[in-house]
Order: structure tokens, then C-alpha cells, then sequence
């Protein structure tokens, strides 16, 4: 066990690593550099750039030396020092820029999850045990519109509405009134209040696609012999509903939470981009546009690690729901 | 909860109390405020403010200083200095435009990003040596005090305002001026090469210092257009820096500096400057180095900037005063969120936002519009936008292609197939004016140059190809003289078109018999390729606006734009090098060459400058340079019905410095 354990540890670690390097090639791959970016940027507004500013910036950034040189310092910098280097845009530490972020984008990856699995597993089962009943349908159809809006349009949508008929301001998620005040209830409130969209955004067509996998799992376990034979043997619906197929069930589900989660956390650029979150999906998209190496380099680690650490978890789950599962 | 809105609770009553007392002291407060409205007879040497002892001398009164009751407690406790003590000993006195304010209150703005779309914010609290009036022409003093030019045009001295102080409560003397250029913008590390504008005739500027208010700057060559330069797009670059507070950073006066700079991570002394001092202002307060940086700006940064926002506080040392002799800025705070484009429009018809104009699409107009009353804003529409212009490249690296783009009956059959009427009701609402690419806001530029080849004429355009030999083949379309299909291949980039502007006129082209291909591609690979020579057509270009014809002529003589080159590179290069490299440019090129070095050294407004403005226009105009489509649009400008002694602007573009000629720094809230 601990040997497998071990095993997987290093897997993990030559992964990230591997990744990193092709994160930061293809980062580089389009036309021009953080420092072409910015001037595009100024000159959008009207600020003229000449050729010899662009280039003192290069020098000044460091970018004007090749990839590999600017990879090899980068990555020694994470290993030897745990510094993920400096983020040209916002000119400070990645750290310090990711770590202002990243605790929310945590809590919006598990909140969702949350919401996922709470909504989905009752509702899958229900529509197992009730199949072609009205409820089913139902369930279906709002399924089926979950599975098939794209993400941002259902938070355009979403955000009007909470604009226009809850009077709730734009973008972001507090008032501007609790953005800078300490916490307390009205701003925990306020914080809810804001969160339910992207929660419910980023879950929706998880949420669907979970109904359908439970649903359709439910439905095989329930026409199996054993189920027959418990209920022949008189033990009550709901505990055998429980105890048996539903455990069963189960097994795909947990299995997948790895990818789930990557799911989940892959969206969230684009939901927190469209409602302007204060979580790593903007700073993320920024961070690629202008090719801020670094800061990109860096994302794209932390993004890679959770997947990484998100398929790990679901193993060892695999290994508590169904003792048949071995690690070897 | 609620921490900031309390603190604006409480000064709203001090405020409010304040105003009781006043009232109770006699209406002399309000009486004795000349204002742009009622000026109460106050004639002043510059509109809209004055200095000290002219508006004493005109009031035939002491003015008594008063301040924002947001530094009362500061000053009981000792930690500020009394009023009298932080303005100069000769204050720049404003008249509001409507009258005299109250304090208090948070303006709130927005941006995209960090570094981008903040001109706009930087706009209302920056500061330079002098400022351009609301009437877009006349240059007002603002840190200077006054200024006199040498007759060559070569020299300027400028007077500074005795007891000017930094928002810390140093001194800002001449030696700020001379360390700004001697030890930033000449030191080779920071800036390998002199940037413009301080290498005027090729050699960097000579900064002198007379005394500790008077400072002297010297060019090689006559620089008229300085002025006009600190005043319009370089306002947001200011010419002088805090010498007390960079010192510690810097090797000539810190032997240790890069010792420091690696002990706190950087790598030498050159990258640590650059995180504590930017050409931009706005891009230094993002390190939170600048909560101690001293400025002075209006307002101070407060706390530090995040991800999602920065925000600001009046600053106490702060050098102008209302005509009644209240200290500015009336408004406690200003708070800038970054927001993308979409979320931004919702935020501004939610009536979160206080003032906006930079960045809002045209397209928005409608919905602004619906939603005027309930978003609590007033919606304006000053010019400053243009529809996008077109260049061939007359230089193409292709030879055939060369030979067809270099004639000019070819582009001015471009500019007559294009039905500008239509693309103006289709795109822009009909709000523009059908009109080549000529400078805005120039004396020199007539109704018929604007009017020049614009009628949409497809039957001229037809016979102007013919005559170039251009015969048609297969589907009727036309052939290049190598027999092949002539086809011009269009990489855009949504920077500068919709794709409905690239759509129409693809379909005028063909119309001729001309294929178009459209390719989306970013403006980075447009730029590369424009460097390369080997774009067919480039739109990176604004038309000019006066205040940077007179700094930046370049902007309209080949090619264009050195970052992004229309065409002709290759001509500056050989005029640069005075022949030795490049390519020699026609006759008309040499000409404008000639007349751009001599507009550098001609005094802005002089029968010369017209002239030679007027025949810049003309070679363009005959040489079909750059098509242009569509001028005057208007660009939506937002701005809340509760703020008062605002204007309506009468331009909205970066070259006018945004709303730093309306005078942020006079606005105030209502209630």
C-alpha cells in the first residue's frame, strides 16, 4: 500500500513536470511576447510606443533571452525556493498574486461539487425508482436543457436577471459596500447572495450529466437477482434502496470525481471571466493573453496539480466505497 | 460591516455641520465664489483660474484657506500641519464651474485591467507642469507657475510654486525636475536610449536648475510643441519625480542600491526602480511600495491594490484651492473596480459607476440610453472616435503587388468604391460624417479635403481600373498583369474592424471585380508582418488630432506608425540614414520629410504652421495615402447626476488627456 502510495507519488510529480514544459512552450508558441502585449494594450488607448521602449522593456523583463533560458531559471526557482517567479502585469511575486485567489477558487471548485453530488444523487436515484413517471420526465428535461447551455450564456443570463429584478450589483462577489469591510453576517449574506450564480452555473451541466450516470446506474443494479432476492426476503425498501444497489451505483461515480473536479475547475475561467470573479480565471485568461510567463506558467502548474490531486483522491475513495478494489 | 460608508456617514455630517456654521456666519462663503458661471466680474489671465494674488487683487480680499474635514483629526493630533501650512505660498486658484462644493464622497470608476483602460481614472488626479483648457486650445499653467520660452524656441524656464509640497510633506523644488531627467530619463541602465519627446534634434534634453523654484530645459533643436506635448497625450507622463523618496533606490545616491534590490529579490538596482517608478503613474501604484510614494496628484493612493481593485484619498498636500480658498479636491475618495467589458456595461446601468467614458462601445448607445433614469447618469455623446482608415501597402514586398498597390488610380478607386453612407448607418448608427482620413481639429483641413473622393462612385472606380490595365477574366473578376487573379488578402484583427466593416467593404471591392479573402488574425502577427512588408493592407492607425500632430508629426508622414508601418519603412530609413540604407522614397515622400522637420520648430497657430499643415494635408490627399471612411463619431461618456460642476466634455480621446481638461479635481456630490 504505502509502496503504491509512493509509486504514485512520483507519477504525479514527473507529471507536473512534464506538463510545465509543454505548458510553457505552447504559451510561447503564438507571435510576440509580454512585452508586445502591453504595447498593443496602450496603443488600443491611444498612447504611441516607440520601438526602443518596447525593447528597453524586453531587457528590463528578461525576455529577450530564449525560452529554454527563461523556463530553466523559472523552474529552478520552484524547486529550490518554492518562488513561482514574478508576474510582469501585476508586478509582484505569482505567489502573491495566486494566493490572493486561489482560497476562492477552492471554495467555488468544492461548493459546486457539493451542489453536484447534492442535487444530483437524489434526484438520479428518484428518477431510477420512479422511471417514466412524470417526475422523471421532468427531471430529464430540465436535465437535458442543463447538459446543452453553454456555461456563459446561462451566466449572462443569470447575472441580468440578478441585476435587473434583484437590484444586485455586477461583477465580482460582494457589493461594493462589503468589498472592503471585515467579515460579519450581512457580508457572509452578501457573499451568498453573490455565490449561488457561479455555483449554480458551474454545477448545472455537472449536476446534468450526473442525474443521467446515476439514472442510468440505478436502473442496472435494480433488475439484478440480488435486489429480487432482499426484497423477496422482506427487508424494508428504502434501507435495501440504500444499502445495496445504491452502494453499488455508486462506484462509477466516485470514480470519476477525479475528472470532475478538473471539470469543474476548468470552467471556472470562463464563468469568473464573464462575472468578473475575483477567483483565477481572469487572471488566468490576462496572464495568457499577454504572455505573462510566469504568472501562465504558474496556473497552468497549480491547475495541472489539482487535476492531478483530484484523480489521486478518487482512487483512494475507490478504495473505501468498494472493497474489491485493490492498490497494487 | 459596512466600514467605508460609515466613515462617508460621519464626514457627510461634519460636513453638513461645517455648512450650518457657514451659514451662520454670514453668506460671504457662496458670495465671494466666482465661478465660471458667475465669474462676479473676475476677469483672470487664463479661463477658468487664477493665481493668488490675481484673484485677491480682483476680490480686493485676503482669501482664507479652508480644508476637507476628512484631515481634521490628523491635523488636531498633530500629524498634519494646519491648512495654510500644506498648500504653496501660492496656491492655483480654480473657478468651479458651477460654483463652490462641499466635501466628501467616493467617486467610483472602472477599468479593464491593472494597465488597462486607466488612462481615463489616472485622468482625474494627475498632474503635469501645465494643462490644456476646456476649450482644447489654450495652455493654463498647473504646477508650473509660469513659464517663458527663449526666441529660438529652444530653451523654456519654468517658475514652480513656492512651497509646493509632496503629499508627504517634503518640499517639490527644481532639484525634482533635474534628478527626473539627469538621473531617470537619461541614466543609461534605466533607459538605454533617451525616449521621446526628450531627444528633440537628436541630442537628450539639458536640465538646469536656477534656483529652487526656477528650472531651465534646453533642446538642440527649437521645440515649440513641448507644451502642447505636457498638456495633451503627455500629461499622463509628469516631468519630475520625488528625488527624496528615489534616492534610497538609486546608485548615485545609494552606493548599496543593488545590494538592497537583490536582498529584496530583484535582481539588480535597474529592476527594483522599475517597480517603485513607471513613465506610468497608474503602473506604480500597483506595487505597494507606493502607499509611501509621495505625489503630486490629487488624490493619494489608500490602501493596497489588489486584483480587483485601488482605490484613493484626497491628498492633503494637494496645490489648488477653490475661489472661495477651500482646498481641493472636494471629493474624499476615488475607487477604480476592474471589470471586463460586459460586466462593466451592467455595473454602469446599475448607477455603480460614477463617471465612464474610455472603452464604451458605441454600440452600447442604445441601451445606455434606455437605461439613463434608472441608472441615475447623465449619457453624453463627444467626438473623439473615427471609423476605421485603410492602407495599401504601396511598398509590398510582392513586385506585382507593388506595382498595383503604388498606383495611386488604384487606391483612389478603393476610396470610391466605398459606399461611406452606408457603412456608417449599418455600423455607427449614422452618428459619423463620411470623410477621408485628414487630422481633426486643425485650422488647416478644408471641407473639400474632407469631402475628397469620398462620393461612393463604383463607375469611376470601375474606369479608374480599367485605365491602370487591371483586364477581367474568369467570373468576370480581374486579373493582376501576370495573368493571375488579382486578390487582396485582408488580415484583420478585431482590434481594429468588426468583421461587419471588413464584410462590407470586401463586398464593395468585389464589387469591382476585385476578390477579397478576410482573415482574422491578432494584432501582434499584423504587426509582424506589417515590419515584414508583406501585409496587403493595414489599419493600424488613428487619425491624428491636433495635439499630436504637433508633437508626434510622424503620425502622418511614411510610415505612419514605426511599430506597426503602413508602408514606406523602408523610405525612413533611407531619409534617417541620409542614404546609406533603406530604399530612396519618391518625391512627394522627400517632401513630407522636408516639411516634418521643419513643423517641429514652427510655433503652433503661426501662418507657416498653416502653411505647411496645409500642404502636408495635400501630398497625403494626392497620393491617396490612407482611405479613410468615417470621422466624428461620438463616444458614449457616462457621468452620475448626483456630481456637480461637471461639464459636458467637448472631446473624448486619449490626446486630449481625457477628462483632465474638465477638472476632476473640481467636482463634488450634490448630497
Amino acid at each position: 500500500m504505502i509502496r503504491a502510495l509512493l509509486q504514485r507519488l512520483l507519477y504525479m510529480v514527473l507529471t507536473l513536470w512534464l506538463v510545465s514544459i509543454v505548458a510553457y512552450v505552447v504559451i510561447q508558441l503564438p507571435p510576440g511576447d509580454y512585452a508586445e502585449a502591453y504595447v498593443t494594450g496602450k496603443q488600443q488607448s491611444g498612447a504611441a510606443f516607440s520601438e526602443d521602449e518596447v525593447q528597453n522593456m524586453r531587457r528590463m523583463l528578461g525576455i529577450d533571452r530564449p525560452w529554454y533560458e527563461q523556463y530553466l531559471s523559472w523552474l529552478g526557482g520552484i524547486v529550490l525556493r518554492g518562488d513561482f517567479g514574478y508576474s510582469f502585469e501585476w508586478r509582484r511575486p505569482v505567489t502573491e498574486v495566486i494566493g490572493e485567489r486561489l482560497p476562492l477558487t477552492l471554495m467555488l471548485a468544492f461548493l459546486t461539487l457539493a451542489f453536484m453530488y447534492a442535487v444530483s444523487l437524489p434526484i438520479g436515484i428518484y428518477s431510477a425508482v420512479r422511471q417514466y413517471s412524470m417526475t422523471d420526465h421532468v427531471f430529464s428535461l430540465v436535465g437535458y436543457i442543463g447538459l446543452a447551455t453553454p456555461n456563459f450564456l446561462l451566466a449572462l443570463a443569470l447575472m441580468y436577471m440578478a441585476q435587473q429584478y434583484f437590484g444586485q450589483s455586477a461583477g465580482g462577489l460582494f457589493s461594493p459596500e462589503f468589498v472592503e469591510a471585515p467579515w460579519s453576517w450581512a457580508r457572509f449574506w452578501d457573499l451568498l447572495a453573490h455565490l449561488w450564480i457561479p455555483v449554480v452555473v458551474l454545477g448545472t451541466a455537472g449536476t446534468a450529466n450526473l442525474i443521467r450516470s446515476m439514472r442510468a446506474l440505478m436502473l442496472d443494479e435494480l433488475g439484478k437477482m440480488y435486489v429480487v432476492a432482499a426484497r423477496a426476503s422482506g427487508l424494508s425498501p428504502m434501507r435495501l434502496l440504500l444499502k445495496y444497489p445504491v452502494r453499488m451505483a455508486l462506484n462509477p461515480i466516485v470514480a470519476t470525481l477525479g475528472w470532475r473536479l478538473t471539470f469543474v475547475i476548468s470552467g471556472a475561467p470562463i464563468i469568473g471571466v464573464v462575472m468578473a470573479l475575483p477567483d483565477t480565471g481572469p487572471l488566468f485568461l490576462h496572464a495568457l493573453l499577454n504572455q505573462d510567463m510566469q504568472l501562465a506558467g504558474a496556473m497552468v502548474f497549480i491547475y495541472c496539480g489539482l487535476t492531478i490531486l483530484g484523480t489521486f483522491v478518487s482512487d483512494l475513495l475507490l478504495v473505501l466505497v468498494d472493497p474489491r478494489v485493490k492498490m497494487a | 460591516m459596512g466600514g467605508d460608508s460609515n466613515r462617508i456617514g460621519r464626514a457627510g455630517l461634519r460636513v453638513a455641520l461645517a455648512a450650518a456654521l457657514v451659514s451662520a456666519s454670514g453668506a460671504a462663503w457662496a458670495a465671494s465664489c466666482p465661478s465660471v458661471a458667475d465669474p462676479k466680474g473676475v476677469k483672470t489671465a487664463f479661463p477658468q483660474q487664477a493665481e493668488l494674488a490675481e484673484i485677491e487683487d480682483a476680490l480686493k480680499k485676503k482669501l482664507a484657506f479652508a480644508e476637507n474635514p476628512l484631515f481634521a483629526d490628523r491635523v488636531k493630533a498633530g500629524q498634519l500641519p494646519a491648512v495654510q501650512q500644506r498648500l504653496p505660498a501660492e496656491p492655483l486658484v480654480v473657478l468651479p464651474y458651477e460654483g463652490c462644493g462641499k466635501y466628501g464622497g467616493t467617486l467610483r470608476g472602472l477599468s479593464r485591467a491593472l494597465e488597462s483602460g486607466t488612462s481615463e481614472i489616472l485622468s482625474w488626479r494627475q498632474v503635469n507642469m501645465v494643462r490644456l483648457s476646456d476649450d482644447l486650445r489654450t495652455i493654463v499653467p498647473n504646477v508650473a507657475k509660469s513659464w517663458t520660452w527663449s526666441d529660438d524656441r529652444k530653451q523654456i524656464t519654468f517658475v514652480l510654486r513656492k512651497g509646493h509640497r509632496w503629499s508627504d510633506g517634503r518640499p517639490f523644488t527644481a532639484d525634482d525636475v533635474v534628478f527626473y531627467f539627469d538621473d531617470i530619463i537619461k541614466n543609461k541602465e534605466l533607459h538605454p536610449n533617451v525616449p521621446s519627446p526628450w531627444a528633440i534634434g537628436g541630442k537628450a534634453v539639458e536640465v538646469e536648475k536656477i534656483d529652487d523654484v526656477t528650472v531651465k530645459l534646453s533642446f538642440a533643436a527649437p521645440f515649440p510643441g513641448l507644451l502642447h506635448y505636457l498638456a495633451t497625450g503627455g500629461s499622463f507622463f509628469e516631468m519630475f519625480a520625488p528625488k527624496h523618496y528615489y534616492v534610497a533606490y538609486h546608485p548615485k545616491y545609494n552606493p548599496k542600491a543593488d545590494e538592497e534590490a537583490k536582498a529584496a529579490n530583484a535582481e539588480n538596482w535597474v529592476k527594483r526602480f522599475k517597480q517603485v517608478w513607471d513613465k506610468w503613474k497608474d503602473a506604480e501604484t500597483i506595487n505597494p511600495a507606493a502607499l509611501k510614494r509621495p505625489t503630486l496628484e490629487s488624490h493619494i493612493l489608500e490602501s493596497e491594490t489588489n486584483t480587483q481593485r485601488r482605490n484613493f484619498i484626497a491628498n492633503p498636500y494637494y496645490f489648488k484651492v477653490d475661489s472661495a480658498g477651500n482646498q481641493l479636491p472636494y471629493i474624499d475618495r476615488q475607487n477604480e473596480r476592474f471589470l471586463n467589458k460586459e460586466v462593466a456595461m451592467l455595473a454602469i446601468l446599475n448607477g455603480e459607476v460614477d463617471q465612464k467614458a474610455q472603452g464604451v462601445d458605441l454600440e452600447n448607445y442604445p441601451l445606455l440610453k434606455e437605461n439613463e433614469g434608472k441608472g441615475g447618469y447623465k449619457l453624453t455623446m463627444p467626438p473623439g472616435q473615427a471609423g476605421d482608415p485603410i492602407a495599401f501597402n504601396i511598398t509590398h514586398t510582392d513586385p506585382v503587388l507593388r506595382q498595383i498597390f503604388g498606383d495611386v488610380r488604384f487606391r483612389q478607386a478603393m476610396s470610391l468604391a466605398l459606399n461611406r453612407s452606408e457603412m456608417n448607418e449599418t455600423l455607427w448608427f449614422g452618428l459619423g460624417r463620411p470623410q477621408q482620413a485628414v487630422p481633426l481639429g486643425v485650422p488647416f483641413v478644408t471641407d473639400a479635403d474632407r469631402d475628397y473622393m469620398i462620393q461612393y462612385d463604383p463607375k469611376k472606380a470601375n474606369a479608374l481600373l480599367d485605365e491602370m490595365g487591371l483586364k477581367r477574366g474568369a467570373g468576370n473578376m480581374r486579373m493582376r498583369p501576370d495573368g493571375k487573379p488579382l486578390t487582396i488578402l485582408w488580415e484583420y484583427t478585431s482590434q481594429f474592424a468588426s468583421p461587419g466593416y471588413v464584410q462590407l467593404v470586401q463586398g464593395y471591392w468585389r464589387a469591382l471585380g476585385i476578390e477579397v479573402n478576410l482573415k482574422e488574425i491578432t494584432t501582434a502577427l499584423t504587426r509582424q508582418k506589417a515590419l515584414a512588408g508583406d501585409a496587403d493592407i493595414n489599419m493600424e492607425w488613428d487619425i491624428p488630432f491636433e495635439p499630436n500632430l504637433i508633437s508626434q508629426v510622424e503620425l502622418y508622414t511614411p510610415p505612419y506608425r514605426a511599430a506597426s508601418p503602413l508602408f514606406g519603412a523602408a523610405w525612413r530609413e533611407w531619409h534617417t540614414s541620409k542614404g546609406a540604407k533603406g530604399e530612396e522614397p519618391p518625391a512627394w515622400a522627400k517632401r513630407l520629410y522636408a516639411l516634418e522637420e521643419e513643423w517641429r520648430t514652427i510655433v503652433p497657430g503661426s501662418p507657416r504652421y498653416l502653411e505647411i499643415g496645409r500642404e502636408m494635408v495635400r501630398i497625403n490627399q494626392d497620393n491617396m495615402t490612407i482611405i479613410g471612411t468615417v470621422a466624428n463619431l461620438p463616444g458614449p461618456t457616462v457621468v452620475s447626476k448626483k456630481l456637480a460642476n461637471v461639464r459636458d466634455w467637448t472631446v473624448q480621446h486619449y490626446n486630449y488627456a481625457r477628462t483632465y481638461p474638465f477638472r476632476a479635481d473640481q467636482w463634488y456630490y450634490k448630497n
